[in-house]
């Protein structure tokens, strides 16, 4: 111990603008850190201002928490939008209007989910992809590809059922956005990819699908797959490759028992690999998909949940009404809907949080991010491209 | 391996460094412990250690601690490469797993300092470029102000507030709701 009895030196940190940047950059990713410390004094002030201070802040912290929640508000007098509903507690609790969407008069836009920090919407009418940065309002369009339109206008190509899912880069502000539609009189679903860095849709793509495709739900990212469940039965997983640039449909097999009163959702292993939840009867089954060699893989039952367990649900009609309504990818938390509360399970730890009871079952769209707006930064590099 | 006393000092000599302190206290350590620190690294590269280091910037009591996490993580880091051609033998993670959580506790142990000669470590990490120690000491200090105001942090490490009111109001302004 001290050498010297009685209240030591007052101890100051090093006068060094290079270890407190090292200093800086391992405060927790929280909304409430940078606002914070950038009240301290005009050094760090400046040091969480600096040009490249963000992006280094957003490489070091790999996982960001999940901030919050996206629903769709379908009872907006201007059309759907997207509503935030924060998670966290305070001082990390990002007010609701913080997030609120910049719509347009008269648009109506469809809400595909998030990702890496940004939102992804679908205007129907005009064929448009939209992109939003919750975090610095910006919001983006990109038309789709003129083919895509042809298909649209030609009758017998109509689209039934369209999807997409957005992936950000968190250092370069770059982004890639896939659509997927769907033609159930064809049997067919298209799929094509969007860079930002060449402001260019590739190539569009397509497979062969059941008739009874409805890609209802949010996509997963496994790896550098893209998967959308066809059906809430089943019926196999729609997968794009993004860096191959393929579209293939992986097939459930028949001896992971999906029944009629059954609910299948996507979702992404704890290992990172693709995988499954069958809930049926208070029972959720985590399915994953194991490589058994390079070219083989296998489903493997990873977990059994019994809600009844954890939660006390009467033994009623009621539930048969839970379902799972959406999913975090990052931080491998489940949404439960049920007659008594919407729940989160941190399906690692099997830590149940109850949140605000929700009459009406809708998709929880989980909004994961490094909070950084409001420290007097420029959007310099921390404003994605301009498309 | 006991003392570097008579004999065949040449094949001990090529392996050990002096480090020598501000204060002029010499230490003894293996190559692979000194090449921890890039700095020494490449003192070493260019052929200047004979007649040992010389570190004026760190002292014998820092020294003596940066070795400690040194000699820990050397022996770690050779562990690593002896045994980690596959990936998949779960018998290897085993290991792996056991010796990460010693490792944890010896970084837990080891961090257990007054807030002075954790600000010394982390200089001293810094001049001798030791990433692991840089990162670990840097976390502590990091962890240490979570979920603190900045009135409390101010307050933690002597630092004086020289904004001004209206560069306060602005960030409050801003983000209110992060200081409720």
């Amino acid at each position: 111990m001290g050498e010297r009895s009685g209240s030591p030196a007052p101890a100051f940190l090093p006068d060094n603008d290079d270890i407190l940047l090292e200093i800086l950059l391992r405060l927790p990713p929280l909304p409430s850190s940078l606002p914070r410390a950038s009240l301290v004094c005009k050094r760090w002030r400046r040091l969480l201002s600096g040009p490249h201070f963000l992006r280094r802040f957003r490489a070091h912290h790999r996982k960001p928490p999940m901030l919050g929640f996206f629903f769709v508000d379908f009872d907006n007098d201007n059309g759907p939008i997207p509503v935030f509903t924060p998670t966290l507690t305070t001082p990390d609790r990002v007010p609701p209007a913080r997030f609120s969407f910049p719509h347009q008069p008269d648009e109506c836009l469809f809400f595909f989910g998030c990702r890496h920090g940004l939102a992804l919407l679908f205007n129907r009418s005009k064929l448009e992809a939209v992109v939003w940065d919750p975090i610095t309002g910006l919001r983006l369009s990109t038309a789709l590809p003129p083919e895509m339109k042809r298909n649209d206008r030609h009758h017998h190509l109509k689209f039934d059922m369209y999807n997409g899912a957005v992936m950000g880069n968190c250092c370069s502000g770059a982004f890639k956005v896939v659509m997927v539609f769907t033609n159930a009189l064809y049997g067919l679903a298209w799929a094509c990819l969007y860079d930002s860095e060449s402001g260019k849709w590739g190539n569009i793509i397509s497979t062969a699908v059941p008739s009874s495709t409805s890609l209802a739900q949010p996509s997963i990212l496994v790896g550098n797959a893209v998967c959308w469940l066809l059906h809430i039965e089943g019926g196999g997983v729609l997968r794009f490759d993004t860096d191959k640039q393929s579209l293939d449909v992986v097939k459930i097999p028949e001896d992971i028992h999906v029944t009629n009163d059954s609910r299948v959702d996507l979702l992404r292993t704890v290992d990172g690999g693709l995988g499954i939840a069958i809930l049926s009867k208070q029972i959720i089954q985590l399915w994953g998909q194991t490589a058994v060699s390079d070219h083989v893989v296998t489903w493997v039952l990873q977990k059994t949940i019994e809600l009844d367990k954890f939660i006390s649900l009467s033994p009623s009609v009621e539930t048969q009404l839970t379902t799972i309504v959406g999913f975090d990818e990052d931080n491998n938390v489940i949404f439960l809907w049920t007659t008594i509360g919407v729940f989160m399970i941190q399906l690692e730890s099997m830590k149940f949080t109850a949140l605000s009871k929700d009459n009406c079952i809708q998709i929880f769209y989980p909004y994961t991010s490094v909070y950084s707006a409001g420290l007097g930064i420029d959007g310099g590099d921390d404003s994605f491209e301009m498309l | 391996m006991a003392s570097a006393g008579s004999g065949d000092e040449k094949a001990a000599a090529a392996a050990m460094i002096t480090l020598i302190s501000s204060d002029n206290e010499k230490f003894e350590v293996t190559e692979a412990t000194a090449t921890l620190s890039q700095t020494i690294r490449h003192m070493i590269e260019d052929g200047c250690t004979d007649g040992g280091v010389p570190l004026p910037n760190v002292t014998s009591k820092i020294l003596a601690r940066v070795i400690e996490y040194c000699k820990k993580h050397a022996t770690a880091a050779a562990g690593e490469e002896g045994s980690s051609s596959s990936f998949s033998d779960a018998a290897f993670l085993e290991v792996d797993r056991a010796f990460l959580e010693e490792l944890e506790e010896f970084d837990d142990a080891f961090l257990e300092v007054d807030r002075a000669t954790l600000f010394d470590l982390i200089l001293a990490a810094n001049y001798l470029d030791i990433k692991g120690l840089l990162n670990l000491t840097c976390q502590k200090v990091a962890d240490s102000v979570k979920g603190k105001t900045p009135e409390q942090i101010r307050e933690m490490y002597n630092i004086v507030n020289d904004l001004t009111p209206e560069e306060e109001a602005e960030i409050r302004r801003e983000t209110q709701w992060a200081f409720e």
